[in-house]
């Protein structure tokens, strides 16, 4: 055995007894780390006991003076203070009351100093509370964390001073929507409709006007959230133009969702439009808005050559006709093309089961607003 | 001789170091990866910043002679998620899976004009449940999991198909949890979730309660492995885009990517695994920004084999369809787009997760034959086998660690004092026993993969 071979069996000896004694280190580390977090589990539990009827039950069945929070338990109060505020959104009275504990148990402070700690978890903790309490003092610093890169935090942080003052905050909301477009749309739908449509329609509708193609898609489904008066204008505008079929695509959806029976014949020059997703959008927004003589409009799309173009134009024929079987089998009745007959079949099954929600769904998997990306 | 067993020693010497060096390398990441996801789990669970957003999906439930199972697993899928949909697919059973179904479900016929994209099997028919409109279920003729799986992903109505095996225990926010990373991140494609062991947990009408360990020895043993296989092994390469395996038991797919790639293989027997490789394949070379994430959160509770013949089989199974998903998928290996998943993930599988067995076992072998020849000295054998034994325990307390600053499904503190226990004693003879199983699978493979070259040579020259 050669000689390097022997230090090296020396230094394994010596690394194989290093080795037990780093286990035996992190066994004890997880032994005090299990101890310490069962007594933050039981106050936080005697803490929840004690707090939660106070700040659920409102001001007026709780004269008594506050109980006093030890510093130690300002951060557990927080937490609690936050789970019980987004619980009960709906409640004024409860919310109000909420916001007077956050302010005599200096929970509010606590919030302030969170957002200038290093930690995004509790940056964030900070982030949202100051939002719900509508904390005005911290208006610039939040300002510039929604400007900041971190996606988490720009948005919570947008979402933050949509809530304090909506009309302060609406064009920093709207510049920050264009330029984070992998915001998740439902949130950001969330923070427009917080803003309200009336502040919100005229710089968004401006904004994308504005915006280069490839940023459309992403923007036209939140005119959804704006003024009819603002919204149908700016697609029909857009739509005067020749645009990608992501863009028309994007604007029918918008169109379908205001329901204006006089884009109906802009709806149809796109149910010939050469790409599927155009004609499938189209068909079901003529299915939502148009009326029964429409059908014949839309029964050439049953032999489609793409699947969702003949599923949509089948959901929008039944559409049309609802609980009038004899007409849709008179339609079924005149098709020749036999995928054309059974896709008709299946939508005619459909909107006879229960439950079923009809011609929502999204042929490529797109985001549409409250549905995901 | 002397000059064999010096290179030999080199030889394995250089192989431990390497693999250790990149288990502690995915430990790092697996470290900072759990407290990124803690950081985020905890925003998503207080203010509801990843709620109300969240995709509508269709849960496919492959479902082969799970008659005793199904009606727990349907129960399991009801989920607190906004918009989902459910598919059955009864893989041909021969017991009673579609008469339970139909008379719990109260199933009539459906005239399903679907597209049918991925080939299958043929469907003998649709149905369509009347009490619950989201459940719909394909009977078609036995093709597999992976087979069935596709069947019903031609039927799906959604953008995101999510797959769950029959005899997994879901949580009543599982799905919600899966999804969070596609919100995060528009470029995932697909997200696999943690599983954990069932036996011995408390589950009730198919739901998740709570945590407790089992009682055997073997299980137990299995405990300690899939918190290793989870928390560092996934959550390690996670990070770099490059894990290679999202489990059949409980995954997420974008279903137009699921299709464009071809779906599931019939023709292995590890698909999952098969189709995350390809997915790395096909989608790098077309140089797609795409991520294969998965979520550390355990969401999804699985029983494992109780018996040490069921274990076996499980072993040899995993093994072949890791071979086979590494085989059919080579043209990842080193290729100029294949990133960390090609540079450095399939290489490592290859080397230390396929080989790894034969060279364990040729390790033992030959320290073993040293010793008996007394070329290699007592203190040598020791040694190696403290270093070999003491490294096993360093990686599974570690797991253990990750556990215990992340999830603690497991409450009391005798939980841990067990499992740390078991993760000594697993590697005095549990993980040499499994290094067995998993060789024969290499050579299993090996030479059904000479037998099928040869069928082939002879079908080329028939003369």
């Amino acid at each position: 055995m050669s000689l390097d071979f022997v230090s090296i069996l020396v230094a394994a000896r010596w690394g194989s007894v290093g080795l037990m004694v780093i286990v035996l280190l992190m066994m004890t580390y997880m032994l005090c780390l299990r101890a310490v977090l069962l007594m933050r589990e039981r106050r936080y539990a005697k803490l929840s006991a004690r707090w939660t009827p106070i700040l659920l039950e409102g001001g007026a069945r709780n004269p008594k003076p506050l109980p006093t929070v030890p510093p130690g338990e300002r951060f557990l109060l927080l937490i609690l203070w936050n789970t019980l505020r987004e619980g009960n959104e709906q409640d004024a009275e409860i919310c109000h009351w909420m916001g007077r504990v956050a302010a005599v148990t200096k929970i509010d402070c606590l919030a302030r100093r969170l957002l200038r700690r290093r930690g995004v978890r509790k940056k964030l903790l900070g982030l949202v509370t100051l939002g719900q309490l509508r904390d005005r003092p911290e208006w610039p610093r939040l300002c510039q964390i929604a400007q900041s890169g971190h996606p988490l935090l720009s948005l919570a942080a947008t979402q933050a001073i949509a809530r304090i003052d909506p009309a302060a905050a609406t064009e920093t909301v709207v510049s920050l929507v264009v330029r984070h477009l992998n915001w998740p749309a439902a949130k950001v739908a969330g923070i427009l409709e917080d803003i309200g449509p009336e502040r919100v329609s005229e710089p968004l509708a401006r904004a994308l006007l504005r915006a280069p193609e490839s940023h459309r898609p992403g923007l036209i489904p939140f005119l959804a959230v704006c003024n009819y008066s603002t919204a149908l204008p700016t697609v029909r505008q857009i739509l005067h133009e020749p645009h990608v079929d992501e863009v028309i695509a994007s604007c029918l959806h918008v169109i379908g969702k205001f329901g204006d029976r006089q884009d109906l014949p802009l709806l149809y020059r796109y149910l010939t439009h050469p790409r599927w997703h155009v004609r499938a959008v189209a068909a079901g927004c003529v299915g939502k808005m148009g009326r029964r003589a429409d059908q014949e409009k839309l029964a050439p799309l049953l032999a489609d050559r793409e699947w969702w173009v003949r599923y949509r134009a089948a959901q929008a024929i039944v559409g049309l006709s609802p609980r009038d079987d004899q007409r849709l089998r008179d339609i079924q009745s005149a098709l020749s093309d036999r995928y054309a007959r059974d896709i008709l079949t299946q939508a005619i099954a459909e909107g006879a089961r229960p439950g079923q929600s009809g011609t929502d769904l999204s042929p490529t998997g797109r985001m549409r607003i409250g549905a995901g990306r | 001789m002397m000059s064999f067993f010096l290179a030999a020693q080199w030889f394995f010497l250089l192989y431990f170091l390497a693999l250790n060096a990149v288990y502690a390398m995915l430990i790092f990441r697996a470290l900072g990866g759990v407290a990124r996801y803690m950081q985020s789990r905890d925003v998503a669970g207080l203010p509801h910043l990843l709620g109300g957003f969240a995709p509508p999906v269709t849960i496919v439930v492959p479902a082969r002679n799970e008659e005793a199972n199904i009606l727990r697993t349907l129960h399991s899928l009801q989920q607190h998620y906004p918009e989902y949909e459910i598919v059955v697919v009864n893989d041909g059973s021969t017991d009673r899976t579609l008469e339970v179904l139909t008379a719990a479900y109260s199933l009539k016929p459906f005239p399903e004009a679907y597209r049918a994209r991925l080939k299958t099997r043929p469907v003998r028919a649709v149905y369509q449940s009347t009490v619950d409109p989201r459940l719909r279920v394909i009977d078609k003729e036995q093709g597999g999991r992976g087979d069935a799986v596709n069947a019903g992903v031609n039927i799906a109505h959604y953008p995101w198909v999510c797959r769950v095996d029959a005899d997994s225990v879901l949580q009543r926010d599982s799905l919600m949890l899966i999804v969070a990373p596609l919100l995060e991140d528009p470029t995932v494609v697909a997200c696999g979730g943690t599983i954990r062991v069932a036996n011995g947990c408390k589950s009730q009408d198919g739901l998740f309660v709570e945590a407790d360990l089992p009682k055997g020895p073997l299980v137990l043993f299995q405990v300690v492995e899939y918190l290793r296989a989870f928390l560092y092994g996934r959550m390690g390469w996670s990070p770099m885009n490059a894990h290679l395996i999202i489990s059949g038991a409980f995954g997420i797919y974008h279903k137009e990517t699921f299709v464009a790639a071809g779906g599931y293989r019939s023709d292995t027997v590890g698909e999952d695994m098969e189709l995350i490789v390809r997915l790395h394949r096909t989608l790098s070379a077309q140089r797609r920004s795409y991520r294969i994430t998965f979520v550390p959160e355990p969401i999804c509770w699985s029983t494992v084999p109780d018996d040490i013949g069921t274990l076996r089989r499980q072993r040899i199974r995993w093994q072949v369809g890791l071979a086979e998903s590494l085989a059919m998928n080579r043209g990842l290996m080193f290729h100029k787009e294949g990133s960390f998943a090609g540079w450095f993930a399939y290489p490592f599988t290859v080397f230390f997760e396929w080989l790894g067995p034969v060279v364990e076992t040729c390790g033992y072998l030959f320290v073993i034959i040293g010793f008996a020849l007394g070329i290699v000295s007592l203190s040598v054998f020791i040694t190696f086998m403290l270093l070999a034994a003491g490294f096993g325990v360093l990686l599974s307390t570690c797991a253990l660690l990750l556990e215990e600053i992340s999830f603690r499904l497991y409450k009391r503190p005798r939980h841990i004092l067990v499992l740390f226990a078991i993760a000594v004693l697993e590697n005095f003879g549990y993980r040499q026993l499994n290094t067995l199983w998993r060789m024969a699978a290499v050579f299993q493979h090996l030479h059904r993969g000479a037998r099928a070259r040869l069928a082939r040579r002879k079908q080329e020259c028939p003369a």
